[in-house]
């Protein structure tokens, strides 16, 4: 809740700064009475503080505001857009935790052979590209020059518990591929690294040793054995990480014209619709902070020594 | 007794960035079975990695580069991975130094039990799960069947260590490789694990290579003891024969650094130096350099292997069995 706080404040101060909306929002011909009207209507007439104040007092009941250009409430509307975010991210995290972890098992397990180098040198590059530049060489390459994946928009979508989603269409999993790759990209890379130097650690632990010398295969080794210690980190980054992936998603969503609430922030950004713009971050934050705690439940299943901890403490 | 492990020159290098790492260099002996043989040394001198051979377990920059080792007739260097596999855990079965890192910290105890058992045996879950508390209640661990449930955190260094020896001892192997195993302990828990690992290994006729850098350890537990130095057995024999009449000077350097071995009041000698790196070609005796015993010959000439009664040593100027110790 602290944490929450102090990050409205700053957000708020910050947004603040940015610019006036007034100048963007009203248009050079009005005269100064309509200014005066639309100022006072959207309360920009008072201070930074007791408008914080009322945003604060509003906030506390569910009401972030009304955004300054489409005047619905700014959760409302950030709300609309979130499931294409969602989506994005989540495939992009499937994608990368599917490809990823074996990957990064394969290069673990045959570190000087040609495929384990192959692959360290693959996720160098998918380190160091930048993520637009990727996003645009893939529609070059997929959309305009072979011309096999759209790259435009979200494609046809179907209502999944009242939510739409694109996946469950062929013309919206379509749509779906190039973006969820190229935001997959980057924690691609980071998940082969992170299981890769996993494995060699816990394949040199004398755990392993006594594993083999027990007669184990070394499926059961390397499944049971080093997989359940590697997931301990595995599982923490991927919490983590996936937070920044819907951060992330900004630019991969303005590449791809992907509907998203990326796509509105930077919108947003561009009018100064200062109450999306807050109440995206403070979702953004409210997201963290949420997922913060699914990784300590989680990390507390996975490693009996927590959990041990956490019992005697209670 | 007839030999059931059949050691003969094994040699196990490891490729380093300086050179080649000679860690058992021509190392030949036998074990009979139901024998005990204490394995001694500094460290450093290559016992881990004389164990390690014999299970097949050398990683890595290592490999075993000559000689044979036989169990029951049966050669076992060079041998597929598959046919490894059957072996270890059945017929040879190894306990490592540090039960704090020996068992898997994520999976439960029944867990790391019950997959030692079914990897050599097709039984049922109920019977696998009734075997496992047998083998715990079997090294001395109370209310095993609740303890099945318990993660290695939760167990004591000397309860983890009696969980390494059950798991070890499960397919009641013919050899059991015993590196060090008390070495982590207090030496009351020590003396526990010794008794129990002896009574266990009598019990089921298991022949036992025990290894260890403290010849008090061996002296009351092995039927032979074979003394390592850099990389080389040195020294085997009768246990009492050896430490009452060591022939080689290394031995006799060892036995004057042991308290027990001290009158009161005398002070302990130790052996000047330190052993020798293993990289170089050898030239003449490893332990010459060391030696107050070495002649000119020592430093040129590697001594072979001598063997006098029961008696095996490599030196050019052994000790005589009437010489004082
Ligand atoms: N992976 C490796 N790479 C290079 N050299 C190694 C490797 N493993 C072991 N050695 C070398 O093998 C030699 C023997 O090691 P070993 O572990 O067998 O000694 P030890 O007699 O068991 O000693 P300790 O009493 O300390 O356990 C050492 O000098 C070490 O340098
Ligand atoms: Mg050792």
């Amino acid at each position: 809740m602290l944490v929450l706080l102090a990050m409205s404040v700053l957000v708020f101060v910050g947004v603040y700064l940015i610019g006036n909306p007034i100048d963007i929002l009203i248009s050079s011909q009005a005269d100064q009475a309509e200014r005066e009207r639309a100022i006072v209507a959207l309360g920009l007439d008072k201070s930074i503080w007791s408008q914080y104040g009322s945003f604060a007092v509003g906030a506390l009941t569910g009401d972030l505001g009304k955004s300054f250009a489409h005047g619905v409430p700014a959760l409302e509307l950030i709300m609309t857009r979130m499931p294409a975010t969602l989506e994005l991210a989540l495939s992009a995290m499937v994608i990368a935790v599917g490809l990823g972890i074996p990957l990064g098992l394969i290069a673990g397990l045959k570190p000087d052979g040609f495929i384990g180098k192959t692959i360290m040198a693959a996720s160098i590059l998918g380190f160091s590209l930048p993520t637009f530049w990727v996003g645009l060489m893939l529609i070059m390459l997929f959309a305009v020059f072979l011309g096999w994946l759209p790259s435009n928009g979200r494609g046809e979508t179907v209502d999944l518990f009242g939510v739409p989603v694109s996946f469950l269409t062929p013309d919206g999993l379509l749509h779906l591929i190039l973006p969820a790759v190229n935001l997959a990209l980057f924690k691609l890379s980071l998940l082969i690294r992170l299981t890769r130097a996993g494995v060699r650690e816990a394949m040199a632990m004398e755990y392993v040793k006594f594993a083999r010398a027990k007669g184990l295969s070394n499926a059961r080794i390397v499944g049971v054995h080093v997989l359940k210690n590697i997931m301990i980190p595995i599982v923490t980054v991927i919490g983590l990480e996936f937070g920044s992936v819907v951060a992330f998603a900004v630019v991969t969503e303005s590449v791809f014209a992907w509907p998203g609430m990326g796509k509105l922030l930077l919108d947003s950004i561009n009018v100064l619709d200062r109450p999306v713009i807050v109440a995206y971050l403070l979702i953004i934050v409210s997201l963290f902070v949420f997922i913060n705690l699914l990784v300590d439940l989680a990390y507390s299943a996975l490693d009996p020594r927590v959990r041990l901890a956490d019992a005697g403490a209670h | 007794m007839s030999a059931l492990l059949e050691v003969k020159g094994l040699k196990t290098y490891f490729a380093t960035k300086y050179g080649e790492v000679r860690a058992v260099d021509d190392v030949s002996f036998a074990v009979g079975e139901g024998e005990v043989l204490g394995m001694v040394g500094e460290s450093g001198s290559g016992k881990s990695v004389t164990g390690c051979s014999l299970m097949g377990l050398v990683d890595a920059p290592g490999r075993i580069v000559a000689g044979s080792v036989k169990l029951l007739g049966r050669e076992l260097v060079g041998l597929a991975e598959r046919d490894w596999r059957a072996l270890r855990g059945r017929d040879i079965a190894i306990i490592f130094q540090d039960p704090m890192l020996t068992l898997n910290p994520v999976l439960r105890i029944d867990t790391q039990i019950i997959e030692a058992i079914k990897a050599h045996a097709d039984v049922s879950k109920a019977r696998a799960r009734e075997w496992a508390a047998e083998a715990l209640a079997g090294v001395g661990i109370p209310s095993p069947e609740e303890r099945l449930t318990a993660y290695p955190h939760q167990f004591s260094g000397g309860m983890r260590q009696r969980v390494a020896i059950a798991i070890a001892l499960l397919h009641n192997p013919k050899l059991l490789i015993a590196d060090e195993p008390t070495t982590a302990l207090d030496v009351t828990i020590q003396g526990q694990i010794l008794a129990q690992v002896q009574t266990l290994a009598t019990k089921m006729k298991t022949a036992v290579i025990w290894v260890t850098h403290d010849l008090s350890v061996v002296s009351g537990l092995a039927h032979r003891i074979a003394v390592m130095y850099a990389g080389r057995i040195v020294e085997e024999g009768r246990t009492s024969d050896v430490l009452a009449h060591p022939a080689h000077p290394y031995t006799r350097g060892l036995l004057r650094s042991l308290p027990s071995q001290n009158k009161p009041g005398e002070t302990l000698t130790q052996i000047p130096g330190a052993p020798p790196r293993l990289l170089n070609e050898r030239v003449g005796c490893s332990f010459a350099a060391r030696c107050d015993r070495a002649q000119a010959l020592c430093a040129e000439v590697d001594p072979v292997k001598t063997i006098v009664a029961e008696r095996a040593f490599r030196c050019h100027f052994a000790l005589r069995p009437e010489s004082p110790a």
